[in-house]
């Protein structure tokens, strides 16, 4: 495939500027780091406990499966096509036996671990967390000899790791949320205490420190979630609490979210994706869901597995966009949703970390879930019933067919904007991918990725963290940010209102590629209306907020 | 009230250790599906189901079997007219489980609660680990009605609900109510809405 032939050629122009011993260290490391992630991730398919028949069969299977799918040349295969499979299953423990002194586990990209401050293990991305007490307590010993130092309970690390087995002489450098740009391959650890836990990312990514907190401040947050800050309390009791029976099937869940700070835009750069959809049909759908009053519902949410179609919520219930991914995510992973009508504590972390809220969650189609969240737990039977009012509206026939429509459709595909904005098939126009961030409503607008010429994981990934380096590092305020690597070229455009950020073929002159921009730019906000959401408030009037006015008018 | 005549609504809700098989044999006898990679039921699930030979409209909650949602599951088996504890044949473990349970429901001291014991997985025979003349001792000295189950293979699984409807108690007190020609009579006016100043 031309891409993945485009990739290579890229990557090996790249290389050229290094050192050429450095180089051959780095390609035959990148080949075996490939090898073990292919390895894994065909591991993957298996159940959680796996033998190693299990395995052998799951790699054979993957293989037919590969075969079948897709003949590029990428590391993994597409985790977002899951032809079948369940979500929940990407996310099982990939080498539930390593521990931390064998060689695949510390090749691994980045690692993420959480133990308590009396050494007890939690949490471990990779491998088998109870295995790595001698690890967990040699990070306690950096900790608590270097942390004083720094006092914020963040600290950062760098150094060079010599060779997979190897020891790692880490050079200890002061790093706060600076632009740490290393040569790749430099090993870097972050340090987070939160409480009585302590977050750990030592990660050979090249993300800057800040994006890596990002992330595990996203983790902590989805501990949060699980837990409430409740689980302090029984750490005062107890300093040896074990939380892992707490925690127990969980993993997943912590590892998707892992995930996700570096595959989904709305966590890479924070905001809400919501579904493109004509006003009058969205305004209408949040009036069905304002149409069922029940006391003490503070919110109702319409969405599919990765774009948002209705909130309608009340004033004093704050939804930040961080809550409703992890939301939003811990419902798309969990398939038993789909089999039934469920009912379930779950904490929104930014709006009150140490209580629980009940949320009703029940799919109305096949793909759309709708979510009541309430204050009341024994609120279910009357939810239930608003329910049965939301679903009947959805299946008239006009309201049905648009929704269909809207959720068949991406409507923000590069092949369906017009020709001066880009517009255009493959090979046709020099635009590969864009995301429209709208700074007031915190949304963003997006074309799907997995199409070529975005087809390869390894070229989304890096197309990705080429925007979550756009949006993050400090650019002394530059309204317009370019950056050529390898095989395409992006650009972004931030303006008062809005950030614009595109991808292009790697041979795009400056001068197109900038007024491409601008008519995307204008085009998209000519259609903001019918592509942004306005949040709906839940009242029994309906008045909208500030900001749906703004989007509306 | 239905045309069907006076079905007769009760709570059902299981309990048991994560993985003993709640959700597969909820299933199999709602919807008469089973799968072998069935996903941890969240919080609780809710399901119905009637079974009009017995005039009983089974409305279920599958409850989540992980620890940390303990604490709810009051709020699940109040009210209940049956409770089905649901075992793993094949661990030990999960029979100790299904054992406090027992305990937790016999401290809410409801005599009038229909107590089940399901052994669940009995296709699993070859790697059994807690024998059924166990299990059918502890079930007669508590007073539980006790059956093994396969909710991949649906052995004995209608039987189980089947036998929990016959037990509940026969409506009497709402076999009057609808009477014909008379006039209904709605239940409380709408409560009203709290008004809050802010």
């Amino acid at each position: 495939m031309t891409v993945s032939e485009a990739e290579g050629e890229g990557a090996v122009g790249e290389e050229q500027k290094r050192e050429p011993e450095e180089l051959a260290a780095r390609v035959a490391e990148e080949e075996e780091e490939d090898a073990d992630v292919r390895e894994a991730e065909m591991a993957d398919t298996g159940t959680p406990r796996l033998t190693r028949e299990e395995v052998e069969q799951g790699i054979a299977r993957m293989d037919q499966h590969v075969d079948r799918e897709s003949r590029d040349q990428s590391a993994g295969t597409d985790a977002s096509s899951s032809s079948g499979g369940s979500y929940q299953k990407q996310f099982v423990n990939k080498a539930p036996n390593e521990d931390s002194t064998m060689p695949s586990w510390r090749r691994r990209k980045k690692h993420m671990f959480v133990f308590s401050n009396a050494g007890k293990p939690v949490f471990s991305r990779y491998g088998d967390e109870q295995m790595m007490s001698t690890f967990f307590a040699a990070a306690q010993a950096i900790i608590s000899f270097v942390g004083d130092k720094w006092g914020d309970g963040l600290l950062s690390m760098e150094g060079g790791l010599r060779g997979p087995g190897g020891g790692s002489p880490w050079k200890r450098k002061a790093n706060r949320d600076s632009r740490a740009q290393g040569p790749p391959g430099k090993l870097k650890a972050l340090f987070l205490e939160k409480g009585p836990l302590t977050f750990v990312c030592v990660s050979r990514t090249d993300e800057p420190a800040s994006v890596l907190r990002h992330q595990l401040d996203l983790l902590h947050s989805q501990f949060i979630s699980i837990l409430t800050l409740g689980i302090e309390r029984a750490f005062a009791r107890s300093a040896s609490f074990d939380m892992r029976k707490l925690l127990n099937g969980t993993g997943p869940l912590l590892r998707s979210v892992i995930h996700s700070g570096t595959w989904d835009l709305p966590v890479v750069l924070g905001g809400v994706a919501p579904l493109p959809l004509e006003i009058g049909l969205r305004k209408q759908i949040a009036q069905s869901l304002q149409g069922c009053f029940v006391p003490d519902v503070m919110c109702s949410l319409l969405f599919t597995a990765d774009r948002v179609i209705c909130i309608s919520k009340r004033k004093r219930f704050k939804l930040n966009h961080k809550d409703l991914f992890l939301f939003t995510n811990f419902v798309r992973l969990n398939d038993s949703f789909k089999q039934s009508e469920s009912f379930t504590p779950f904490c929104f972390p930014s709006f009150n970390p140490s209580a629980f809220l009940y949320v009703y969650v029940s799919y109305v189609t096949e793909d759309v879930c709708l979510a009541f969240v309430s204050g009341r737990a024994d609120s279910f039977h009357e939810l239930a019933e608003a329910k049965v009012f939301v679903e009947s509206f959805l299946r008239q026939p006009t309201v049905r067919t648009g929704l269909e429509q809207a959720l068949r459709e991406d409507t923000l595909k590069v092949r369906e904007l017009p020709m001066s904005a880009g517009g255009g098939f493959v090979g046709e126009t020099p635009l590969w991918h864009y995301v429209y961030y709208h700074k007031g409503l915190q949304q963003l607008l997006s074309p799907r990725m997995g199409a070529p010429p975005l087809a390869t994981r390894e070229c989304q990934k890096r197309v990705l963290r080429g925007y979550q380096e756009m949006s993050t590092a400090s650019y002394d305020g530059m309204t317009v940010r370019w950056r050529r690597s390898g095989s395409f070229t992006i650009i972004a455009c931030i303006s008062l209102d809005f950030d614009l950020y595109a991808t292009f073929d790697s041979i795009v002159d400056a001068g197109s590629a900038v007024r491409i921009c601008n008519q995307l730019a204008q085009y998209i906000h000519s259609k903001e209306r019918d592509l942004l959401m306005p949040v709906f408030q839940l009242k029994s009037n309906t008045r909208t907020t500030a900001a749906a006015r703004r989007a509306t008018l | 009230m239905s045309s069907q005549g006076n079905i007769q609504p009760a709570k059902l809700v299981l309990l048991g250790d994560m993985g003993a098989g709640k959700s597969s044999l909820v299933l199999r006898f709602v919807k008469g599906q089973f799968t072998d990679y069935q996903e941890s039921t969240i919080g609780a699930a809710f399901l119905t189901k009637t079974v009009p030979e017995f005039k009983v409209k089974f409305e279920i909650w599958d409850t989540a079997g992980q620890e940390r949602y303990h604490s709810l599951a009051p709020m699940y088996y109040r009210g209940a007219a049956a409770a089905i504890i649901v075992y793993d044949i094949t661990s030990t473990e999960s029979f100790n489980r299904a054992k406090n349970w027992v305990r937790e429901l016999q401290r809410q001291g409801n005599p009038d609660l229909i107590v089940a014991l399901a052994g669940n997985k009995a296709d699993l025979a070859g790697q059994r680990a807690v024998e059924p003349s166990e299990a059918q001792g502890y079930a007669d000295e508590n007073g539980l009605y006790f059956i093994e189950t396969s909710a991949k293979t649906s052995v004995n699984v209608g039987d189980l609900f089947n036998e929990i409807a016959k037990r509940l108690p026969k409506p009497k007190q709402v076999a009057k109510a609808p009477g014909s020609g008379n006039v209904v009579l709605t239940r409380d006016a709408p409560a009203k809405k709290k008004q809050q100043c802010c």
